[in-house]
């Protein structure tokens, strides 16, 4: 290990240079000492004993500094002196310095921030032990263009037996739950969840057990693991909790475990895991999707070679139960690419953007730098002369740069620090994960790498060109004196900075664009002033029971002041989630090619209390009951693509017709609402009278004439005087559960639109400071022309050409590369062509007159110049 | 005549072998009167050579009283430099072997 004790070595002279330094002086001195103690031995006088020991010796200055150099630790004391330099310059110009920074550190701080949630929320590997080895497993139908997040339990029963090369699967489903028994009844998140999910994932409980595979049974599942927030919240964290007993929907359950936060495949942590319980029944049940279903690869497995198996197995099972219809594919997926599914896209436009406004910045501070380097001219000339290298001299405005660019990755550290909790509060539920971002080390060697780089980036053209200095013409200029050459790389940063400036408003106003065309869809009904929430009842109510309370709970509510009508359903518009069920048309052979219809079941009242308009037909009434025959009202997307150029009242069809169901007819037909999503497409609909098909737990849809959260207490009244056991829960007004559903959309367009106006507002800067630039180095010039009789408006018209050139220039190559960068955007660009006009026409205009106001003020600078003043000057 | 470029370590090490412990002065003076006065070291290029030396761990240093006011910095040789400088002398030899039969009249 010779290199390792040469280091320890090196290190040790690192540490003790000082100790190092004295000894090499003291031993030196002694030398000559000794040398001159001999001369005069030998008979020399005593000064010039000491004259000829050091001739003898040769040059002590140069011999010292090359025993430093054997010592390796030049550099680094070169690198301090650089350093140190740097901070003298930089305090000497206060006003210069504050300005790069600030300008730097809007981009490090931005490009931190934005990297601190990506870092936490696509970087970091998922909480659970050898996370890359989970799946996810989906049912897709690309021929139908479907793509589940759900299967169904007999599948993954066969999938789990069949497969070699996934150690398990695991199966769960999210459902809301509500705990009963010590206190105010609460609406939980909770989980339903195969014994095989707690081993897939490899969950341990941070106290007691999971559950095991004989309590994942119909009737023994009376089991219950407790999320950690609500065993700290509600249990206090006592630790005997285990082996009492809850009360869920009205069920006793046993607690066995603590589930640790940090496991989530939601935003969402679940409060209450219990057993999946899947009954032998399930092992036919082959389309109805309603788990979800995550597999751990055994060791050395590929997650293509998964994929190929999942398919072959898939296509077995699903020629053996032709159910399904042709068409049908195991969807196998990476876990972590599939929970950041929708979040990952907007992440990476956002780090795109972010990088891009970087860039100007380095534009701009590279442009300040460029001409500061003009003032420094005499300085660099002077060093030069006294024997600095170019090399010597490029390294130091390098130095300079990157201590520039390291104060600024500092402060951007500290603006990240405070923002970045604020970017996660602003990003839509659906986005969170529940991790929280932090700025840690990963952090920190990223702001490092950025800072480094950036000094580089805008410090390297300045400094090179500062390195090629021709001595003789610098030294002299009388001061500081313009060369040409200098105005046109200026030029060209700005053309760069306005090209990247207009990439990021075209993507801004085209997210803009289509955000107003998201909101101007024909949503189907009318959210204003509509307060909605839910109602969960316990399995304390039974089918009329249930029913029944629905019905007295609409009445009272109905009756209370400022209500105009009351609706309930079973599900919301834009709020997701709902069944999709097999169906087959009257008179249409089934062929069990799978058609598939979104059921909801609602009140009488639910059409009205929504405003979605009827358009043929009848809505529900009182006397569509258990005893009528069963009915229902479908959607026009559902009329026109089965009875199209039909009158489909009257028709009739049946759900689920594998089975022995009975005929359901159609009664009406009500306007297309949007279920998934605004951008979302329509989807064939029907709806069901609660009467007919009870379901337990409802919605309410109530219309209000003045505030809808202003009934809140009323109805919290009158619910609790029905039951005080049933709560009122998830209240939200429905433009609020709009609001929700363009959230992600939302939060991408207002990102990127602060970024394109920052972006605007520093490459104008960078335009301005050029421009001022050459009007101080051209005032002689300048003079001279008005001397000779140009006019001001001569010269503001000269300079105005020059800055809308340059303008123009970044305009049109900015709106090429729009055209070629905004392709990325494709997915979230709704209702607009991709090379929409109007986006493209009010760029242009936006980035004309900030250039012409970045223009006109030095110009009309330069116009009111006095020659006389400008010529004296020199 | 001026030391051959590359062998102060080798004379350095040499004469520490040779003559045991010693500082930096007595060190260039006895590879002057080993040398019967042709080798000259300009005496502070010694110096260099021994921090190098002294970090490559061929040598080790102390600092030994010498006087009221005076203290020598005393060099010694370690095992690693033994064998540092039986490889520089096998190297030197190989070299100084191969110029002679270059230069050998034929």
């Amino acid at each position: 290990m010779a290199w390792f004790s040469q280091i320890r070595r090196s290190l040790a002279v690192l540490v003790h240079r000082d100790r190092f330094a004295r000894d090499l002086e003291e031993e030196m001195r002694s030398h000559l000492e000794l040398q001159a103690q001999d001369n005069r031995k030998n008979g020399m006088a005593a000064r010039e004993a000491e004259h000829a020991a050091r001739r003898q010796f040769g040059n002590a200055a140069l011999l010292r500094e090359l025993s430093r150099d054997t010592w390796g630790w030049g550099w680094l004391e070169r690198l301090a002196q650089d350093i140190a330099f740097s901070l003298r310059v930089l305090r000497k110009r206060p006003g210069f310095t504050a300005i790069a920074v600030i300008i730097l550190a809007l981009g490090s701080g931005a490009n931190t921030a934005i990297f601190t949630v990506v870092n936490a929320m696509l970087l970091r590997p998922l909480p659970f032990p050898q996370p890359d080895r989970l799946v996810y497993l989906g049912e897709a139908n690309r021929q139908k263009g479907l793509l589940l997040d759900w299967v169904a339990p007999g599948n993954y029963l066969e999938w789990r037996e069949r497969t070699n090369l996934l150690a398990d699967i695991g199966v769960f489903d999210p459902v809301r739950a509500t705990l009963t028994g010590a206190g105010e009844p609460v609406r939980l998140n909770g989980v339903q969840a195969s014994a095989t999910l707690l081993t897939t994932l490899g969950i341990n409980p941070i106290l007691g057990r999971t559950f095991t595979s004989e309590e994942d049974r119909p009737g023994k599942n009376s089991v219950v693991m407790l999320g950690e927030n609500l065993w700290r919240g509600r249990f206090g964290a006592r630790t005997d909790i285990l082996g009492k007993t809850i009360q869920i929907a009205s069920r006793p359950f046993t607690i066995v475990g603590v589930v640790p936060d940090y496991v989530r495949l939601d935003a969402d942590a679940w409060d209450l895991w219990t057993p999946l319980g899947l009954g032998p029944e399930a092992r036919d049940t082959h389309t109805g999707f309603s788990v979800h279903a995550i597999g751990r690869m055994k060791s050395g497995v590929t997650i293509s070679q998964v994929r190929r198996e999942m398919r072959s197995i898939g296509a077995i099972i699903y020629s053996e139960y032709k159910g399904l219809g042709p068409g049908w594919e195991v969807e196998t997926d990476a876990l972590s690419d599939r929970l950041m599914r929708r979040t990952r896209p907007q992440l990476l436009l956002l780090t795109g953007a972010v990088g891009l406004l970087l860039l100007i910045a380095c534009g701009n501070v590279a442009n300040l730098l460029w001409m500061r380097s003009a003032q420094r001219n005499r300085e660099i000339a002077i060093r030069a002369a006294l024997g600095a290298g170019r090399w010597r001299i490029v390294r130091q405005l390098l130095t300079e740069s990157i201590v520039l660019s390291s104060m600024a990755g500092a402060a951007g550290l500290l603006i990240a620090y405070g923002s970045v909790h604020l970017l996660y509060e602003w990003m839509p539920e659906s986005m969170q994960t529940g991790i929280y971002p932090k700025v840690d080390p990963t952090v920190l060697v990223f702001t490092l790498a950025v800072s480094m780089a950036t000094g580089f980036l805008f410090g390297l053209l300045p400094a090179l060109n500062a390195g090629r200095i021709r001595l003789v013409e610098s030294l002299k200029e009388a001061r500081g004196g313009g060369s040409l050459s200098r105005g046109g790389l200026a030029g060209a940063f700005v053309v760069v900075q306005a090209v990247l400036a207009v990439v990021l408003l075209t993507g801004a106003g085209l997210l803009i664009r289509s955000f107003r065309e998201v909101l101007a869809v024909d949503m189907g009904f009318q959210p204003e002033r509509l307060l909605t929430f839910q109602v969960p009842l316990s399995s304390k109510y039974q089918d009329a029971a249930r029913v029944a309370f629905y019905e007295g709970l609409i009445e009272r509510v109905r009756n209370l002041p400022g209500v105009r009508h009351v609706g309930g359903s079973e599900l919301l518009p834009l709020d997701g989630g709902g069944a999709n069920v097999e169906f087959a048309v009257e008179g249409h052979p089934f062929n069990g090619l799978g058609e598939f219809v979104g059921t909801r079941i609602v009140t009488p009242g639910y059409f009205q209390a929504m405003g979605i308009p009827l358009l043929r037909g009848r809505v529900f009434e009182a006397h569509d009951d258990q005893n009528a025959a069963e009915v229902a009202v479908i959607n026009h997307t559902m009329a026109i693509t089965y009875w199209p150029g039909d009158d489909p009242v009257g028709k009739r069809f049946k759900l689920n017709p594998r089975y022995d169901s009975p005929w359901i007819t159609v009664v009406g037909v009500v306007h297309n609402t949007k279920h998934f999503a605004l951008d979302g497409k329509n989807w064939p609909e029907a709806f069901f009278p609660q009467r007919q098909r009870g379901w337990p737990t409802m919605r309410l849809v109530v219309r209000t004439s003045g505030d809808p959260l202003g009934l809140i207490p009323a109805i919290r009244t009158v619910i609790s005087s029905m039951d005080p056991n049933v709560p009122m829960a998830d209240v939200r007004t429905m433009d609020r559960i709009v609001g929700d559903s363009v959230a992600p959309r939302r939060l991408s367009m207002i990102v990127l639109a602060c970024f394109a106006g920052l972006a605007l507002l520093l490459a104008s800067i960078g335009l301005y400071g050029v421009l001022a630039f050459s009007v101080v180095q051209r005032r002689h010039e300048l003079g001279v022309r008005m001397a000779l009789g140009a006019k001001g408006r001569d010269v503001l018209a000269m300079l105005l050409r020059r800055g809308m050139w340059l303008t123009l220039a970044g305009l049109v190559s900015g709106m090429a590369a729009s055209i070629a960068v905004t392709r990325l955007l494709s997915d979230m660009i709704f209702g607009i062509r991709l090379l929409d006009p109007v986006t493209y026409a009010f760029v242009s205009v936006m980035v004309l007159t900030t250039a012409a106001v970045a223009i006109l003020i030095p110009a009309r600078r330069a116009a009111r110049i006095d020659p006389m003043e400008a010529l004296r000057y020199e | 005549m001026d030391i051959p470029p590359g062998t102060l370590d080798m004379l350095i090490l040499k004469t520490l072998r040779r003559f045991g412990p010693m500082h930096g002065y007595g060190i260039a003076k006895t590879i002057q009167q080993t040398s019967e006065d042709i080798l000259k070291v300009e005496e502070g290029s010694l110096y260099p050579a021994l921090q190098r030396i002294l970090l490559k761990g061929w040598v080790t240093a102390e600092w030994v009283q010498a006087g009221p006011k005076r203290r020598n910095r005393i060099y010694q040789l370690t095992p690693e430099g033994r064998m540092q400088l039986s490889t520089e002398i096998a190297d030197y030899r190989r070299v100084s072997a191969a110029i002679e039969r270059v230069i050998e009249p034929a």
